[in-house]
């Protein structure tokens, strides 16, 4: 098989005719569950609709919120609602809309099309997104209402400190952002991990890296831009609520903190966080464009190198929000420059675009209406967005309406223009009809008039001296009509949307099995004939466009000539294939509907949210059943060779279980390592920033510091650790089935590790402690021991998988093949004995070295 | 230069309607900081209305021209020039010119005879007038008056959360941060009253956080400076009289007037409170009936602020209070 | 499956990579030289005249972008060897080189303010 020509007829995988009951046992495999059962549901056709609606729901509520904000605006020294209340709006408006409507949607449409997109019958672990998506819900629900109770954060979505801090917010309201939030990002991670590894693992034989649809290289670069910005919000929203909870003083400039902080932390998240948000999207317009001009996109590779380069690039955006705070201008300026070249991958998209655009012959239908008005849009966003990064320019526009405006052409722009293009464009592939053209040209015309009437004026606004976040005006400053204008313009734009949901009201009918179909001729793999199942067989993909370039294509899917025309297992199950070339290498078996993921998600939620509102037992007591019902859902997930290996047509025939670094659970892993190094690398980062800024809380000359003695004893414990898990790994290498003597050494060997990694925590803390270090002193001493309870974090985690990993010995669920269970522990064990040993490095050889 | 007349159809018409033919403040600006910026600000706008219109134009080329006439668009090439070389020299011009822009603005650092320290409070401006050693001459509050073509340098810092200062018409913002003093050099160029407000979110009242800077000539300036310096006036009228002895009963644990025994430090000095421009950091007009009502409803007109209401005052007492107050000038 | 594993391990798209770390490694370099220069009021040390901050920040980026024109070299010579071999391949020299060239542009375009403007304001 060559990848450039098509197979003819003749050779395709699997042969005619099919044996008769293996459409039907495929469809019983993946039969969803009904009624109530619902919720028991993994697959991603449904998690990713729920995940739709549900983040469409949040962005209705937090739409509403910025309506009643417009109403109190329109008018000068208006009396609509009171400050608290304002304050309460605006701050949810920013904080549903990216963290329970941006980022959810874009990760949601993600799940409900990559596998079809790809050629998988589902995503590598479909229970965690069944996970991810319920955390969500309880959590987004649940933090969403605490507006109605007047409790909602007040402090801005950045959450500035000392603002938010104990002393200035004394009340929940700032919890119940850090507890909600810092939670939700988790279901966010979860869904990257997901994302990743099946972008990388689950594709079609021969849809090689180079062949990937732009959507899916978007979304891979959006999954690892979450796993590198998101630990950073993580770290400082724990910081803050160390600071809020025990007075640990990381941001208190008196005791050695610095408000800076939280704010290189959270734009360190928070910039990259825009392009998160777009990249996406701009994914969903590379796939809209060339179907609605019916040609292939033209320069790919550029695109390629565009998304890869935006990602990259807009890690060293983050200042670029910190201009005005009196950073030295030289500093700034590397800032500015980078936010420059982080425009050339835009550029590089539109100019691809409008050639795919020339190339072919734009139907104008609505998808193509919206991506035409994100093009106008999101151009204007863009080079504002040039302008602000000009730093003498954003000395003066920082913080003002003209920011305002700004973002929201980059963000409602590039993100939401496309979205509806998307809703429009993707409906016929979830839906029994498509949706209503006379109507999408009024939501089109309404939004994109009403958005422009909304914003627009809010550039001037700004330059006209009209800061943000306030809740009121005084009248004859030159703000009055434009803020009219405004808020009648955000009324146009509710209008549009209100058009799109009786749109959807009248014309969605879901139905994956018997969609509407390929009704914009469309080359991509998701409008192959579909069911629960995604697709009968899995393809051999030799272009981008498959649909365009391969004749014949979808009925021979259909017709189950392609590879695994059924199921081989009798289970659910995809296809595992090599990350560059997408070679098959293994079949995955797939879990089926089941109650684990809502119970651990909700077991998650009621964690944080309890904690929040100080309910500390019944909060434990979900943390627990969230545990336990993990633990339980991983029983099962670790089947072993319990198959013999499978034909999947055209003579290739693949093992059904592998381990080690081919295996996906191991991509997973090490991903979850790199999100931890991150949330470290961040803890290391404040602590060296702590040090620049405040010096005079660092032990001088060594004073201070606990002896040599204990680093060197927790240093040792922790390698000795290690090397305990490594030889329970060598001695696991040689056990076959039950009864082996290796299994006795590899118990012996885990059960000394596990003391060993407890022991060293101890050593250290112990050791601070005597050396009469206190986390309350000042920003050393809290740096200090979060440093430690960082480390406790991941001993905790190791104390259960090590616990756990043993249960599986003594059931005799583990031996030399079956280990998969083990090498994940033994991934993070090994990353979390090298994280102590830098950690200890750290607190006991800087203030040594540079004190 | 008139690079403004560059601006496209759909810039200008919503220009007028939002400044009513006058410039928004960033615009038109009075110091030199805003100044300069200004002139960015219109190169920036120059510039990006000119791609705005030529990019619009390609892609309704690309969509309506004639198949033929749209051949040159399709090839890698187009994109490579147009989304590659063009963004490269263009940004790469620009760089260089902010940058001489901004490294002129950081040299340009005249040695400041006048220092005012602001501090940012939840919510008003604390502003002290600072000699050589660095020792309070003045201090006033939510106003402060400037020599014009004189470099005046700023040390801000806050006494709680994040504020940010900000007169558009006179400069770009800085922000006031804890344990940090920024310094903002700023020189105003014609006499005027410019108008300031807290840029940062600081909290309920963030909206209600303005001042005033008032640039006067340097004789003016000098005089000005010379009777604040002052202490309060004797008050003249025997109503009054009442009113000063309410203030000390009522008000001097919060509030400072000079040459009166009234030396709290909570709130704002208000030695020479009647000639200030406005009451409660630019909230209301400043005469004596807005005053009174803001003694009897400061809760009710700055809603959260540190100074309860004083309802308890009869409607006598608060206009004895009142004019007493006005007559400090 | 150790084929499997070998095979992933030595695949060309871990070199992908290497640009970015160049990039991050000179970014934060250069980023934490200025502030604590800045911080520690020691920027005014000089050699020859130069300041230090401009001295460091200048070798920062020579080695950047030395490094990364190997790494660029190295993309476009395996990249011609790789004609024969399947698409993939030659595609993912391709993205290293171009990912390479933008880090490159971006690296200069950091380095433009150091010759420009005060270290320390």
């Amino acid at each position: 098989m060559t990848a450039t020509s098509p197979p003819s007829p003749t050779s395709l995988p699997s042969p005619l005719p099919r044996p008769a009951d293996e459409l039907a046992r495929l469809e019983a495999a993946w039969t969803p569950p009904r009624g109530w059962k619902l919720l028991t549901a993994v697959n991603n056709t449904y998690i990713g609709i729920f995940y739709i609606a549900t983040a469409f729901v949040f962005f209705i509520a937090a739409g509403i919120l910025a309506l009643l904000m417009r109403i109190q605006l329109a008018v000068p020294e208006n009396t609509f609602l009171d400050q608290g209340t304002y304050n309460q709006m605006f701050t949810m408006h920013g904080t549903v809309m990216m963290f329970l409507f941006a980022v959810p949607v874009v990760e949601a449409i993600g799940v409900l099309l990559l596998p079809n997109m790809l050629g998988a019958r589902d995503l590598p672990f479909p229970r965690l997104s069944a996970y991810a998506f319920w955390a969500y819900l309880i959590g987004g629900v649940v933090f969403f209402g605490s507006i109605f109770f007047g409790n909602a954060p007040d402090g801005g979505w950045f959450m500035n400190p000392p603002l938010t801090s104990y002393r200035y917010s004394p009340g929940a309201n700032a919890d119940w952002w850090l507890l909600g939030i810092g939670f939700i990002e988790i279901s966010a991670i979860a869904g990257a991990i997901e994302i990743i590894v099946g972008i990388l693992r689950t594709r079609a034989p021969g849809m090689s890296l180079d062949k990937l649809p732009i959507y899916a290289w978007a979304m891979l670069v959006f999954a690892f831009m979450i796993v590198f910005a998101f630990p950073a919000v993580i770290l400082a929203t724990m910081l803050l609520e160390l600071e809020r909870a025990f007075h640990w003083p990381f941001f208190i400039a008196e005791l050695g903190g610095d408000a800076l902080l939280w704010q290189h932390l959270f734009w360190f998240f928070g910039h990259p966080e825009v392009y998160i948000i777009f990249l996406p999207a701009a994914g969903m317009v590379s796939l809209i464009v060339p179907t609605m001009a019916q040609t292939p996109l033209v320069a790919y590779r550029l695109i390629v190198l565009a998304l890869a380069g935006t990602g990259l690039l807009s890690f060293g955006l983050w200042v670029h929000h910190m201009f005005a705070t009196g950073i030295p201008p030289l500093s700034l300026s590397f800032f500015a420059a980078a936010s420059m070249a982080v425009t050339i991958p835009s550029g590089i998209q539109f100019f691809a675009w409008i050639a795919t655009m020339a190339t072919g012959r734009v139907q104008l239908k609505t998808p193509a209406l919206f991506v035409l008005g994100f093009l106008a849009v999101f151009l204007i966003g863009g080079l504002t967005g040039v302008m602000v990064a000009v730093v003498p320019f954003d000395w003066q526009v920082h913080d003002t309406y003209f920011i305002v405006a700004h973002l929201h052409y980059v963000l409602f722009g590039g993100m939401v223009f496309p979205l509806f293009a998307a809703f429009y464009y993707w409906t016929p592939f979830l839906s029994r009809q498509q949706l209503s053209e006379r109507l999408g040209r009024w939501v089109f015309g309404l939004i994109f008039v009403g958005f422009n009437v909304a914003f627009f004026p809010m550039h001037i606004t700004g330059l006209a001296g009209m800061p943000r976040r306030v809740y009121t005006y005084s009248a004859g400053l030159g703000w009055d009509s434009l803020n009219l204008v405004s808020t009648v313009g955000a009324f146009l734009i509710a209008a549009g949307v209100a058009v799109f949901l009786i749109d959807v009201a009248r014309n969605f009918r879901l139905d994956v099995t018997n969609n509407a179909g390929n009704v914009w001729g469309a080359g991509t793999l998701e409008w192959l004939p579909t069911g629960n199942y995604s697709v009968r067989s899995i393809p051999l993909i030799t272009s981008h466009e498959p649909l365009w370039d391969q004749p014949g294509l979808a009925a021979d899917v259909e017709a189950g000539r392609y590879y695994l025309p059924g199921t081989a297992t009798g289970r659910r199950e995809t296809l595992l294939t090599s990350a560059l070339d997408a070679k098959p290498q293994y079949l995955l078996q797939l879990p089926g509907p089941g109650w684990t993921p809502f119970f651990a998600a909700a077991g998650t939620a009621a964690f944080f949210l309890l904690l929040t509102v100080k309910l500390v037992v019944p909060a434990i007591l979900g943390g627990v059943l969230a545990i336990v019902m993990m633990l339980w859902w991983m029983w099962g997930s670790d089947p072993g060779p319990n198959h013999a290996p499978v034909d999947i047509g055209g003579g290739i025939t693949v093992p059904v279980y592998v381990t080690g670094p081919a295996s996906h659970s191991w991509w997973a892993m090490v991903t979850l390592l790199l999100v931890s190094g991150m949330l470290f690398g961040s803890l290391v980062f404040s602590y060296l920033y702590l040090w620049t800024v405040s010096p005079r809380v660092w032990p001088a000359g060594g004073a201070g510091i606990p002896a040599p003695v204990f680093p060197l004893l927790a240093a040792a414990l922790l390698a000795l650790s290690s090397a305990a898990i490594a030889y329970a790994s060598r001695a696991l290498r040689t056990t076959v089935g039950a009864g082996h003597r290796g299994h006795t050494m590899v118990r012996i060997s885990l059960l000394a590790a596990l003391p060993l990694l407890v022991a060293a925590l101890g050593v250290e803390l112990y050791g601070q402690w005597q050396a009469g270090l206190r986390p309350t002193a000042s920003s050393y001493g809290a740096v200090v021991y979060t440093l430690s309870a960082l480390q406790g974090q991941f001993v905790l985690v190791l104390l259960i998988m090590g616990g756990y990993t043993l249960a599986r010995s003594w059931c005799g669920l583990l031996d030399g093949q079956r280990r998969a269970t083990f090498d994940n522990t033994m991934l993070l064990w090994h990353y979390a004995v090298a994280q102590g040993l830098v950690a200890l490095l750290l607190i006991h050889g800087f203030p040594r070295t540079f004190g | 230069m008139k690079p403004h007349l560059l601006l496209p159809g759909v810039l200008a018409p919503l220009l007028l309607i939002g400044a009513c033919s006058d410039l928004p403040l960033v615009l038109d600006p009075h110091g030199s900081n805003a100044q300069q910026t200004a002139r960015i600000a219109w190169v920036l706008f120059g510039g990006g209305a000119i791609i705005f219109v030529l990019v619009a134009m390609l892609a309704a080329f690309a969509v309506f021209a004639p198949v033929a006439g749209r051949a040159w668009l399709r090839h890698p090439r187009f994109v490579v020039v147009a989304g590659i070389v063009f963004p490269i020299v263009a940004l790469s011009a620009l760089l260089v010119y902010t940058l001489a822009v901004s490294g002129e603005l950081a040299r340009s650092r005249v040695a400041a005879p006048l220092r005012i320290a602001v501090t940012g409070e939840t919510w008003w401006w604390r502003v002290r007038y600072l000699d050589a050693r660095g020792e309070t001459v003045l201090e006033t509050a939510n106003e402060m008056h400037i020599p014009v073509g004189q470099a005046v340098e700023l040390s801000l810092d806050t006494a709680d959360v994040l504020h940010s200062f900000w007169v558009p018409s006179l400069s770009g913002k800085l922000d006031m941060i804890p344990g940090r003093v920024n310094v903002l050099r700023l020189t105003a160029d014609t006499p005027g009253t410019y108008r300031g407000q807290c840029a940062e979110f600081c909290g309920a009242q963030h909206a209600k956080m303005a001042f005033h800077v008032v640039a006067r000539e340097g004789p003016d300036f000098d005089l000005w400076l010379a009777a604040r310096r002052m202490p309060a006036a004797a008050p003249q009228t025997p109503d009054p009289e009442q009113g000063m002895t309410l203030f000390i009963a009522h008000c001097a644990a919060c509030h400072t007037v000079r040459g009166t025994p009234a030396a709290g430090r909570l709130g704002p000095d208000l030695t020479h409170v009647g000639s200030r421009l406005t009451l409660a950091a630019g909230t209301l007009p400043n005469n004596a009936g807005t005053f009174a009502g803001w003694i009897a409803g400061s809760q009710h007109i700055k809603p959260g602020n540190r100074m309860p209401s004083f309802d308890r005052f009869s409607g006598e007492e608060l206009v004895a209070l009142a004019e007493w107050l006005e007559s400090l000038r | 499956m150790s084929a499997v594993a070998t095979r992933s391990a030595s695949s060309p798209a871990w070199r992908l990579w290497v640009a970015p770390l160049i990039w991050a490694a000179h970014f934060l370099a250069i980023y934490a030289f200025t502030a604590l220069s800045c911080a520690r009021n020691v920027a005014t040390a000089s050699w020859l005249g130069v300041g230090s901050v401009t001295l460091f920040i200048v070798a920062a980026t020579l080695a950047a972008a030395a490094a990364l024109l190997v790494t660029i070299g190295l993309a476009i010579r395996d990249g011609i060897r790789a004609r024969t071999s399947p698409a993939p391949t030659a595609f993912v020299h391709w993205l290293t080189a171009a990912i390479g060239s933008l880090v490159l542009l971006a690296v200069l375009w950091e380095t433009l303010p150091v010759l420009v403007l005060p270290v320390c304001g």
